[in-house]
């Protein structure tokens, strides 16, 4: 995909601002932890 | 300044256990992350460490692009000229090549290099997807959705990648400049009406 045609010209162009980007932020899953002792529901007899 | 939209194209493959879902250039090979922003970096100078022939040419240190090297990530001004790239190597595949051809839209910034037909960018990260291969296997339109996917970008139709691809940037394709008998002609017509 190289260009054979000389250079134009060179502009800079600043980051853009996140939110005006279209991607999805990243999946980030939870991770699974264990219960605590003392959320474990206690067993009924 | 608002970012430049661009055109390219990629391939993918989905059975090769390095590459998988990942885009990859079509000359440097490079592999486009995930989610994230492409960060260009020269290759060629990369190659002059191996290679002795580049290094007596002498690539010296730079960042990409730079206005006299080949650097940066490339991408058309138009879509119908990375449609015309399709045609001219989209039907040329070694038997065996699982590879499908891969276009999209990308959103550039930092520094860019401003050719006619495309740019080089110091940052790229694609918009959207879509199948342009003319030789794609079946279910290669799944492998895109799956590509896609894993960069959080829609897989579209190829008819509507450009309106897409507007609502986040802008082109920076030069105006092009008069030919040198237009230019003759401009004189002329202007000499004819008494102006210099």
């Amino acid at each position: 995909m190289g260009w054979t045609s000389k250079p134009v010209r060179i502009i800079e162009i600043p980051e853009p601002v996140p939110e005006s980007l279209p991607f999805a932020a990243p999946i980030t899953v939870p991770e699974r932890s264990e219960p605590e002792p003392d959320q474990v529901p206690a067993r009924q007899p | 300044m608002i970012p430049a939209i661009g055109y390219r194209l990629w391939y993918a493959d989905l059975y090769d256990g390095l590459t998988r879902l990942r885009l990859q250039s079509l000359l440097a090979e490079t592999l486009w992350p995930f989610r994230d922003r492409l960060e260009a970096s020269c290759e060629r100078r990369l190659a002059a460490r191996a290679h002795w022939r580049l290094r007596q040419l002498g690539v010296p240190r730079h960042a990409a692009p730079a206005l006299d090297c080949s650097c940066g990530a490339h991408a058309y001004h138009e879509l119908e000229a990375m449609i015309l790239q399709v045609q001219r190597l989209g039907h040329f595949r070694p038997l065996g090549d699982r590879r499908i051809l891969v276009g999209g839209a990308v959103l550039s910034w930092g520094r860019l290099v401003i050719h006619p037909e495309g740019f080089r960018a110091q940052y790229a990260r694609p918009l959207a997807l879509c199948l342009v291969d003319p030789v794609a296997p079946a279910g290669a339109a799944e492998q895109v959705d799956q590509v896609a996917a894993a960069y959080a970008v829609p897989a579209v139709d190829v008819r509507y990648l450009v309106a897409h691809a507007r609502e986040f940037g802008t082109s920076y394709k030069p105006e092009p400049s008069p030919s040198p008998l237009r230019q003759q002609l401009k004189r002329l017509s202007g000499l004819i009406k008494g102006q210099p």
